[in-house]
């Protein structure tokens, strides 16, 4: 049993059957409860419930206080290679893109870290296409290796793994997996990965649940919002969400509102997501998850990030690029997306802390790390 | 921000109102009201009794405090109005707390003759507040009459039971524009602090001090655990609606676009 | 000698008797009573000069301690 029997079960549901049916008294009795159902997260993400949304913002807020206190926790993500086999027809790095490829030595995975390092950052994504040619799980290790001398977690985005091979990383240093399955709905993932390893949809979807059997301490997930449409495929992905915690207790769920960007090729996304639906979706995930971290990334402007802040988002990436190579020299690489907040950590922090919440740059510190390896100490000047 | 109550144009800095019924000693009244730091204080008038000694009781209450007699006895309008007139006559202020009971099992207040009383002395000029079973409806009535507050009760009287219709006192707090007094059935501090922290105005505590086997001490808790309710009242999430003037929108910067489907 | 109810009890006074007469034969101080004559409030004043008629309706109250 895995959450793709989940969707096949999900797959018949009548949205609009749902939608049509819900009021503002049923809004109200979903606000009042402690512990939401499938349903009431649905109507959560109903057309009706968005004329209710401020008041379902206050509850959000109300609810993200108390489970996570003022504190937004700041990462930032380091893409360590372009080289891509897939042909998603969303993505900058799509493989029939003509851009310039490129893979971070260790050395210049070093220089990466000691530069981002330099900022206080603590949390760091590693990102790379999928390639197992060019990075393959070996060469990760190694990064891992070079990474963890300088940061206290290390999550991945990269290709799904077997879970032998998360087992592997999880040993290497890594104790976050990040992984969007980019839409839940099978039929438009079939249209959107015509080419490439990436056509699994199952095996993507199950990645997470191979990670937790790997025991991976924190699992962030989500839909790319825009490929299909919004409501249903953040109901899924809240139901996946909530399918995980279920399954791995133990495991720091996370969820992400990744949006459609600008970047590189002719794609153009389908389904409009506006910043009210973004809201929408957030707010309805904190409502129904109330326990799950919530990320925004810097595809969002930082005016709507800062807007973010209080309604239920507990962790932002900060002084990000999306090139290769992009925190010491960007020069020529084209990055995965168009980032719009470009601000720096320093920046960041401090209009975090002017919104009266602290920016926390270090949550996390593995003591059983080093047990294997040298015991080196990290220097941050 | 200031935090005073303000009730018949007087303020009162004490939330904590203190009954002055049941004690063994009218001597400890006194060092009771001391230590409860209370302000307003009850007081009930009741017919000579022939065959023991009087003593004066007002002589044991501190000068500077409001004395609020009560109608205890009344078992009508009628009954209560009249001895509200007997006690403002005998100098007790014109402040009155409006008690009518005619069930004798439970010591429940009839609330429509409540309302019939306050119409008769909101009119005289008295500052009238009335103990009632909470009842919304009841409530703005008596709102509507004039009442200068309202003392829902916790519990029936003497039971100590706690708040026992929290809901229904948090009903009123909410949609009443008048001072909330918790009166009757709190047994413990903690219980006038989560009638506090809940929003009411002020509590009026008897009969958990005068039966305690430390009045004085048990006095002095409770005025530290309405102080506390009260200062946690004003620091939750919820006050920070009451207080910050329509609390900033936290999704009006979405107000420019067009909502979609 | 006559008829004279005080608090809903039949009681019998001497001709003429003043309110303030009946506290002291009652030994009450008078600080502490309020006297309402035939449902009307007496003033403190007036208790000397008072005098009651047969088949008034005297209530003596007090205040005591109550919640």
């Amino acid at each position: 049993m895995t959450f793709y029997d989940e969707i096949l079960r999900l797959k018949d549901t009548d949205y609009s059957a749902v939608f049509e049916r819900v009021t503002p008294s049923q809004i109200d009795s979903i606000l009042a409860k402690t512990e939401l159902q499938p349903l009431d997260f649905l109507a959560l993400l109903s057309p009706k419930a968005s004329f209710a949304l401020e008041q379902i913002a206050q509850s959000a807020h109300r609810l993200t206080l108390q489970h996570f206190g003022h504190t937004i926790l700041l990462y930032t993500p380091l893409y360590l290679s372009n080289y891509c086999v897939n042909q998603c027809l969303y993505c900058g790095f799509n493989a029939t893109n003509d851009i310039h490829r490129r893979k971070l030595t260790l050395p210049e995975v070093e220089l990466e870290a000691k530069a981002i390092a330099q900022t206080g950052l603590q949390h760091l994504l590693i990102l790379t296409g999928e390639s197992r040619q060019h990075s393959p799980v070996s060469y990760i290790k190694e990064c891992v290796s070079v990474l963890r001398k300088y940061f206290s977690s290390i999550s991945i985005e990269i290709y799904p793994l077997s879970t032998e091979e998360y087992a592997e990383l999880i040993d290497a240093g890594v104790d976050g997996l990040t992984i969007y399955q980019e839409v839940y709905d099978e039929r438009i993932y079939d249209q959107l990965h015509p080419k490439g390893p990436k056509r699994d949809y199952r095996f993507r979807l199950e990645a997470p649940e191979r990670a937790g059997q790997a025991r991976i301490r924190a699992i962030n997930i989500g839909a790319l919002l825009g490929l299909g449409e919004w409501r249903s495929e953040v109901f899924l992905a809240g139901m996946h969400l909530a399918y995980l915690q279920q399954k791995f207790p133990e495991i720091e769920i996370s969820i992400s509102f990744p949006r459609m960007r600008p970047q590189l090729g002719d794609y153009r996304p389908e389904f409009h997501v506006s910043d009210r639906d973004l809201v929408q979706s957030i707010l309805a995930c904190r409502l129904f998850m109330p326990r799950a971290g919530i990320t925004i990334s810097t595809r969002e402007s930082a005016e709507l990030r800062d807007n973010l802040i209080r309604l239920g988002v507990t962790k932002m990436s900060a002084g990000s690029s999306t090139s290769i190579g992009g925190h010491t020299d960007a020069k020529d690489s084209i990055g995965q997306f168009e980032i719009s907040d470009k601000r720096s950590v320093d920046e960041m922090r401090q209009t975090i802390a002017k919104l009266g919440y602290k920016p926390v740059l270090k949550d996390w510190h593995d003591l059983s790390w080093g047990g294997k390896k040298d015991n080196e100490t990290v220097s941050i000047s | 921000m200031s935090d005073k109550l303000v009730i018949g144009g007087r303020q009162i800095d004490s939330r904590l109102f203190m009954g002055t019924g049941k004690f063994a000693d009218y001597r400890l009244i006194p060092e009771v009201i001391r230590a409860s730091k209370a302000q307003v204080v009850t007081v009930a008038l009741r017919r000579v009794d022939f065959g023991t000694p009087e003593e004066n009781m007002l002589k044991y209450l501190p000068p500077d405090i409001i004395l609020m007699p009560n109608t205890s006895g009344a078992r009508n309008a009628a009954e209560a109005i009249r001895i509200a007139r007997i006690a403002r006559e005998a100098g007790c202020g014109n402040w009155v707390k409006i008690e009518i009971v005619s069930d004798q099992k439970y010591l429940m207040p009839d609330n429509f003759e409540t309302v019939k009383a306050i119409e008769v002395l909101v009119k005289e000029g008295f500052i009238v507040l009335p103990y009632m079973s909470p009842d919304l409806m009841a409530a703005k009535r008596m709102a509507e009459a004039g009442a200068a507050a309202i003392m829902p009760l916790g519990a029936p009287i003497g039971t100590n039971r706690g708040l026992k219709t929290r809901e229904l006192i948090q009903i009123l707090i909410s949609e009443i524009d008048l001072p909330i007094i918790v009166d009757a059935g709190i047994g413990r501090p903690s219980e006038a602090a989560e009638a506090m922290e809940i929003g009411a105005a002020a509590v009026l505590v008897n009969t958990a001090v005068a039966t305690a086997d430390n009045p004085v001490l048990m006095a002095e808790a409770f005025g530290l655990a309405v102080e506390a309710g009260r200062k946690a009242y004003l620091s939750g999430p919820g006050s920070t609606q009451r207080f910050a003037e329509a609390s900033s929108p936290l999704t009006g910067f979405l107000r420019n676009e067009e909502s979609e489907k | 000698m006559m008829q004279v109810k005080i608090n809903g009890a039949v009681a019998e006074l001497p001709d003429n008797c003043s309110v303030k007469e009946l506290l002291l034969a009652r030994k009450l101080p008078p600080d502490v009573v309020i006297i309402e004559l035939n449902g009307e409030i007496i003033n403190r004043g007036k208790w000397e000069s008072l005098k009651l008629n047969p088949n008034d309706s005297l209530e003596l109250i007090r205040i005591i301690s109550g919640g």
